[in-house]
C-alpha cells in the first residue's frame, strides 16, 4: 500500500514522458554507439555455434585404423592461429562436456598460436586427425597439408576450400553459419565425411 | 529499510564482489559462465538445428539468449514428460510467475503475474504459429489447442509486456509454443499416461520423408477424462472427452526458402454447469413494508396487545429495506409464516381498514416454469447473506444447478514461408484459417468464430550495430452466434430473455497492425530494443504501443535489464456486446417476474497498461544460476467483473495497479542432480482495494536425481497463496495448499520411457479453483498415481 502512495507513484506521469522521450531520442539514432569497439559478443556467438559444428563434423567423420594413432594413445586435435574470440576454449568445453571420442580415443586438443616453428612442425607430423585454421590464423595451407596429409582440415572462409583444397570450412552468410565442403571429403576412404550431411541444403555447400 | 531499497543494495553488493569487468582484453582468455551454459545449450542441438542460430539476433525473439531484456522461462517437452505432466498448460505450474490451477478433470487454467483472476485472458497466446485467442471471450482453452510432446519444440514463456512485437493483448505475457519441423519428428513414436482415476492420454506421431527436401508427418490424440469429485463429496460430472488429429508439410523451395504448410482439428464432449441457486429471486418488500407501516397506522392502537406485539416483533427483526432473496429461501419463510399462530392471531385481528391481512406472497408454481427448477435442485447451499437477517439467520438457498452439454469443434490451417534475402533481410509470410465451434449448453449460448490472418515478418541488419525488425498483419474474424432460452428460464406470459444475448449487428472485425523495432548494439555491454506497434482495430481503435528494453552486462556474471512498454488488451465480445441476463425476480407488488440484465457495454475502450520492469540474472558458474524479475503495471480501464446486483453493465472497467516480482534459481548441483525453483510474489489493487484472485505467494521446488543412466527419481513441490474467488453470493476462499509429487522415470536405451508418478501426495485432495458465477463449488484435486509411456519407433 505504502508503494502506491510514494512519490514513485506520484512521479510516474514525468516518468512516463521521460521513457517516452527516451524512446525517441533512442529511435531516431540519437543514441551514440561506440562504433569503433568490434562487435565481441557476435564473434564470440559464432565462435561457440562453430565450436559446436565441429563437435558434429568429428562425429561425422570416419577414419581408417592407419590414420588413427594407437588404440591406447589420444587422437590429436591441432587448432592453428591465435585465438580472441574464445573458440579453442568453446571446443574443449564442448569436447568435454560431451566426452568427445575419435573411435575410442581420448582427444589431445593442441592450440599452436605462432607459426610454422619447430614444435608446430613436431605436433603437426604427428598424424592429427583434425586441424582446424582459426579465422586469425597466418598458417598456409599447402604447408600443413605436406606436413599432415591424412588430417581432416576445417578452416574459415570459402577460399580455404575453393582455392586451399581444405575439406571444410564455415562460412557466415545471411546472418547464420553454414559448412563449405570439399566434394572429395565425401568419396574419399578417410577421413571420410558421413554423406547424410550433404543433405542439409540450407546449411551445407559442396564445391570442387 | 524498503523492500526495494534493500533490493537495490544486494546488487550492488554482488555486482562488486563477484565477477570481472566484461572487456574484451579478459573474456577472450576464457569462457564467462553465460556462455559455458549456452555452449550445454547448442551441444544438444543437431547440425540443422544449429544452422538456425542467427549470427545477429533480434531481441524480443531469441528467448534463450542470456542477454535479452525480459523475464523469460523455456519449456522443453523433456520437461512435460520428465516431470509426469499430463499436458503443455500442466507444464506451466513449474514456471515461476504463473499460477496453474485445475478447476475440473477438463480444465486447468492459467494465468500469468496479476490481474488475470481464474482466467487466461491477459496473456497472448500463440501455438504452433497462429493466435489462438478467442474474440468472444478474449481467452484461450490450452487444453484443446494443446499439440502431443512429440512435436513440441518448445514453450516458450514471455513474461511482461511484449507490445512492439507481439502486439494488442500481449498485456502480462506471451506464451509461445512452437512446434517442431517435421524433419525432426521421423520415424514413430507413442505416448501412453493412465491415472488411477481413469484418465487417460494416448497420443501417437509418424513422420515421413517425401524427398530429400520435403517432410511429413501426421498425429492424434484421445484424452479421456474421467469424472472427479466436488469439494462436497457430489460427482463433478466432468467426465468426457477430446479427440484431436493433425499434420504438417514441410519442403524446402530451395536456398533460404522454407514452406511449411500445418493444420488440424479438435472435438470436445463435456458437460458444464450454471450455478442457479440465486438465479430465481423473491421480492419480499410488499410484505416488509406491509408489516413496517401497520404500527404508524391511526387504527394501530386498536389491535389487541399481544397483536401489537407480535407486528412490533416483527418490525424489530425485519430490517427496512431486504435484498430480493432467492425463491428458495422465500418458500421457507412462507411456509414458517403459514404455520406461525402468532401471524394468524395477527391477521385474524386485521381487519379490512388496518390491512385485510400479511400475507406473504409467493408465486404460483404455475407461473414460471417449477418443474425445471425442481429437478435441478440438488440439496441446499451456503447463503451469507441471510446471516444478517435474524428471521432467516440459519436458512440456507436451495442449491439449482444445471449441466447442460460443452462442445468445442475446431479446425485449423497455417502456412508459413520464409526466406533470407542476399542482403540478409529474413523474412516470413504467415496465413492462417481457424475455425472454432463451442456451445455452452449449460447456458444456452453458441459462437462460431472463423478468423483470417495474414502476416509479413522481417528483420534486417542496418550498419554493424542495428536490426531492424519490422511486421504487417491482418486479421479478419466472422462470427455467427446463437442464444437459446433455457428451459428455466420459460416463464409464461413474460418477455423472455436468454442468459447470454449478443448483438448481432457486431459479427464482422477487422484488425490491422504494423510494428518496427531497432536491436541496437550500443556498445558491448549494453543492448537496446526500441519499437513500436501500431495498430487499427474493431474492438480498441487506433492504438499506438511504444517499447524500450534495454540489457546492460555489468560484468561476467551479472547481467541487469530493465523494460518499459505501454500496452494494450482490446476488450472481449462477451463484456463489449453480450447481454447478461442471469435472474428473475418476483416482483410481489406487481405480482410479476421480472428479468434483471446487464448490458453489455459497447463504450468499453480498451485497457492500457503502463508496464515497468527491471530485471537480474546472475550465473556464478555454468551450474547457477538466478534470475530475478520485478515488474510494476499501472493500468487504466482493466475490465473487471461487476460486483453489485444493482449495476447496470455485467464488466466494469477500473483503474488498478499491480507489482511484484519472480526469483528463480537453476543449480546443476552435479552431474546427478539438478535442481530448479522459483518463487513469485504479486499484489494487486483495484480502484485502491486489494484484490486476491490471484495468490499473493507462489513457489516451486523440483528435483531431478539420475539414481543411474536409466533411472531418474523426480520430484516436484509447489505451494499457492490462499485465494479469493468472487461472487455474487458466496465468495468461496481457495485456502493455501501445498503440493508434492514424487515419480520415478526409467529411460531404457530401446528409446523406451516409463514413469511412474504420485502426484498431490501430501493430502487426499484440495481444491484449486472454479469458474466465477458459473460454478456453485470447486472440484477437488485428489491425489493420483499416474503410468506414463513413451516410445519412439
Amino acid at each position: 500500500m505504502l508503494f502506491f502512495n510514494s512519490r514513485f507513484r506520484k512521479n510516474l506521469t514525468s516518468r512516463r514522458l521521460f521513457v517516452l522521450l527516451g524512446f525517441f531520442v533512442a529511435f531516431s539514432g540519437m543514441i551514440p554507439v561506440d562504433a569503433n569497439t568490434s562487435l565481441m559478443d557476435e564473434k564470440r556467438r559464432v565462435a561457440r555455434v562453430q565450436a559446436t559444428y565441429l563437435t558434429h563434423l568429428i562425429k561425422f567423420t570416419n577414419w581408417e585404423q592407419p590414420d588413427l594413432p594407437g588404440k591406447s594413445e589420444s587422437a590429436k586435435i591441432i587448432m592453428l592461429g591465435e585465438d580472441k574470440n574464445g573458440f579453442v576454449e568453446s571446443f574443449r568445453f564442448l569436447a568435454s562436456q560431451s566426452n568427445m571420442k575419435i573411435d575410442g580415443r581420448d582427444l589431445e586438443i593442441i592450440h599452436l598460436k605462432q607459426k610454422l616453428n619447430s614444435e608446430a612442425k613436431l605436433k603437426l607430423s604427428q598424424k592429427p586427425q583434425v586441424i582446424f585454421f582459426l579465422a586469425e590464423s597466418n598458417f598456409i595451407v599447402s604447408d600443413i597439408k605436406k606436413l599432415s596429409p591424412k588430417s581432416l582440415m576445417i578452416g574459415n572462409g570459402r577460399d580455404f576450400v575453393v582455392e586451399f583444397d581444405g575439406d571444410i570450412s564455415f562460412t557466415n552468410s545471411k546472418n547464420r553459419i553454414r559448412l563449405i565442403i570439399n566434394k572429395k571429403t565425401f568419396s574419399r576412404n578417410s577421413p571420410k565425411l558421413s554423406s547424410s550431411i550433404s543433405t542439409l541444403r540450407n546449411v551445407v555447400e559442396i564445391v570442387r | 529499510m524498503s523492500f526495494f531499497r534493500s533490493l537495490s543494495l544486494i546488487i550492488v553488493t554482488l555486482c562488486v564482489t563477484s565477477g570481472k569487468v566484461y572487456t574484451e582484453s579478459n573474456s577472450s582468455n576464457g569462457l564467462t559462465p553465460f556462455e559455458k551454459a549456452d555452449l550445454r545449450r547448442l551441444l544438444e542441438l543437431d547440425v540443422s538445428n544449429l544452422s538456425q542460430i542467427p549470427i545477429k539476433g533480434v531481441l524480443g525473439y531469441e528467448q534463450e539468449y542470456w542477454r535479452n531484456p525480459a523475464s523469460v522461462h523455456v519449456i522443453r517437452p523433456e520437461d512435460i514428460t520428465l516431470n509426469g505432466y499430463l499436458n503443455s498448460v500442466e507444464a506451466l505450474r513449474g514456471v515461476p510467475g504463473m499460477h496453474v490451477s485445475r478447476g475440473l478433470a477438463y480444465d486447468n487454467f492459467a494465468s500469468m503475474r496479476n490481474f488475470s483472476g481464474f482466467s487466461t485472458q491477459k496473456f497472448l497466446g500463440k501455438i504452433g504459429g497462429r493466435e489462438v485467442s478467442q474474440l468472444m471471450l478474449g481467452s484461450a482453452n490450452y487444453s484443446v489447442d494443446d499439440y502431443p510432446v512429440a512435436v513440441i519444440d518448445r514453450i516458450e514463456v514471455i513474461r511482461g509486456p511484449g507490445a512492439s512485437i507481439w502486439g494488442t493483448n500481449a498485456v502480462n505475457g506471451v506464451l509461445n509454443l512452437v512446434t517442431k519441423h517435421s524433419a525432426n519428428t521421423q520415424g514413430n513414436s507413442v505416448r501412453l499416461a493412465i491415472q488411477d482415476n481413469g484418465t487417460f492420454l494416448g497420443d501417437y506421431v509418424h513422420g515421413g520423408k517425401l524427398s530429400d527436401d520435403s517432410y511429413y508427418r501426421f498425429w492424434v490424440r484421445d484424452q479421456e477424462y474421467a469424472e472427479g469429485t466436488l469439494d462436497s463429496g457430489l460427482p463433478a460430472r466432468d467426465d468426457g472427452y477430446l479427440r484431436k488429429a493433425g499434420f504438417r508439410f514441410d519442403k524446402n523451395l530451395g536456398s533460404d526458402l522454407n514452406l511449411y504448410i500445418a493444420g488440424g482439428f479438435a472435438t470436445r464432449r463435456v458437460e458444464h454447469v450454471l450455478d442457479l441457486s440465486n438465479r430465481l429471486l423473491h421480492d419480499p418488500s410488499k410484505f416488509v413494508s406491509d408489516v413496517r407501516n401497520l404500527p404508524a397506522h391511526p387504527g394501530f392502537s386498536l389491535l389487541s396487545a399481544s397483536n401489537q406485539q407480535v407486528v412490533n416483533n416483527l418490525v424489530a427483526i425485519l430490517p427496512s429495506v431486504v435484498p430480493p432473496i432467492p425463491l428458495s429461501v422465500s418458500q421457507q419463510l412462507g411456509g414458517v409464516l403459514a404455520l406461525s399462530p402468532d401471524l394468524a392471531a395477527l391477521n385474524a385481528g386485521l381487519n379490512a381498514f388496518l390491512q385485510p391481512s400479511l400475507t406473504y406472497d409467493l408465486p404460483s408454481a404455475s407461473s414460471y416454469p417449477a418443474a425445471a427448477w425442481g429437478a435441478n435442485s440438488n440439496g441446499t447451499v451456503n447463503y451469507p447473506a441471510l446471516n444478517s437477517i435474524s428471521l432467516l439467520s440459519g436458512m440456507n438457498a436451495g442449491r439449482i444447478e444445471r449441466y447442460g452439454e460443452m462442445t468445442n469443434d475446431s479446425a485449423h490451417i497455417v502456412s508459413k514461408v520464409d526466406g533470407i534475402t542476399d542482403f540478409d533481410m529474413e523474412w516470413s509470410l504467415t496465413g492462417s484459417l481457424d475455425h472454432t465451434d463451442i456451445y455452452m449448453g449449460h447456458l444456452g449460448y453458441e459462437w462460431e468464430q472463423t478468423q483470417y490472418n495474414l502476416s509479413f515478418d522481417a528483420n534486417f541488419p542496418l550498419a554493424d550495430r542495428h536490426r531492424i525488425s519490422y511486421g504487417v498483419a491482418t486479421q479478419h474474424t466472422d462470427l455467427d452466434v446463437k442464444s437459446e432460452i433455457l428451459d428455466i428460464f420459460q416463464f409464461p406470459g413474460e418477455t423472455l430473455r436468454p442468459i447470454l444475448d449478443y448483438d448481432q449487428s457486431f459479427t464482422k472485425f477487422n484488425r490491422f497492425t504494423g510494428y518496427i523495432q531497432d536491436s541496437i548494439s550500443s556498445t558491448d555491454t549494453i543492448l537496446i530494443s526500441v519499437g513500436a506497434k501500431v495498430e487499427e482495430n474493431d474492438l480498441a481503435g487506433f492504438g499506438f504501443q511504444p517499447g524500450v528494453r534495454a540489457s546492460w552486462m555489468a560484468n561476467e556474471q551479472n547481467i541487469f535489464w530493465a523494460g518499459y512498454a505501454k500496452t494494450h488488451r482490446q476488450p472481449s465480445l462477451r463484456e463489449r456486446y453480450t447481454d447478461l441476463t442471469p435472474l428473475w425476480t418476483w416482483n410481489s407488488t406487481t405480482s410479476k417476474w421480472e428479468s434483471k440484465t446487464y448490458e453489455g457495454d459497447s463504450s468499453l475502450d480498451r485497457e492500457e497498461m503502463d508496464a515497468y520492469e527491471l530485471g537480474w540474472r546472475l550465473r556464478p558458474s555454468e551450474d547457477l544460476l538466478f534470475e530475478l524479475s520485478t515488474y510494476y503495471y499501472d493500468t487504466q480501464n482493466a475490465v473487471r467483473g461487476a460486483t453489485s446486483l444493482t449495476s447496470v453493465n455485467a464488466y466494469e472497467a477500473k483503474d488498478a495497479k499491480a507489482f511484484g516480482g519472480e526469483l528463480s534459481i537453476d543449480y546443476r548441483v552435479s552431474d546427478l542432480w539438478r535442481i530448479r525453483g522459483g518463487y513469485s510474489f504479486a499484489r494487486g489493487e483495484v480502484e485502491g482495494a486489494r484484490v486476491y484472485d490471484f495468490p499473493e505467494n507462489t513457489a516451486s521446488l523440483s528435483s531431478h536425481f539420475k539414481y543411474s543412466d536409466e533411472v531418474t527419481l523426480i520430484q516436484n513441490l509447489f505451494y499457492s497463496g490462499k485465494t479469493e474467488i468472487p461472487s455474487d453470493y458466496n465468495p468461496i476462499t481457495i485456502p493455501s495448499h501445498l503440493r508434492l509429487d514424487l515419480g520415478v522415470v526409467w529411460q531404457t536405451k530401446g528409446d523406451w520411457e516409463i514413469g511412474l508418478f504420485g502426484r498431490d501426495l501430501l493430502e487426499s485432495y484440495h481444491v484449486e479453483t472454479m469458474y466465477p458465477g458459473v460454478d456453485v463449488e470447486p472440484a477437488r484435486v485428489e491425489r493420483t498415481f499416474m503410468l506414463t509411456l513413451l516410445k519412439k519407433f
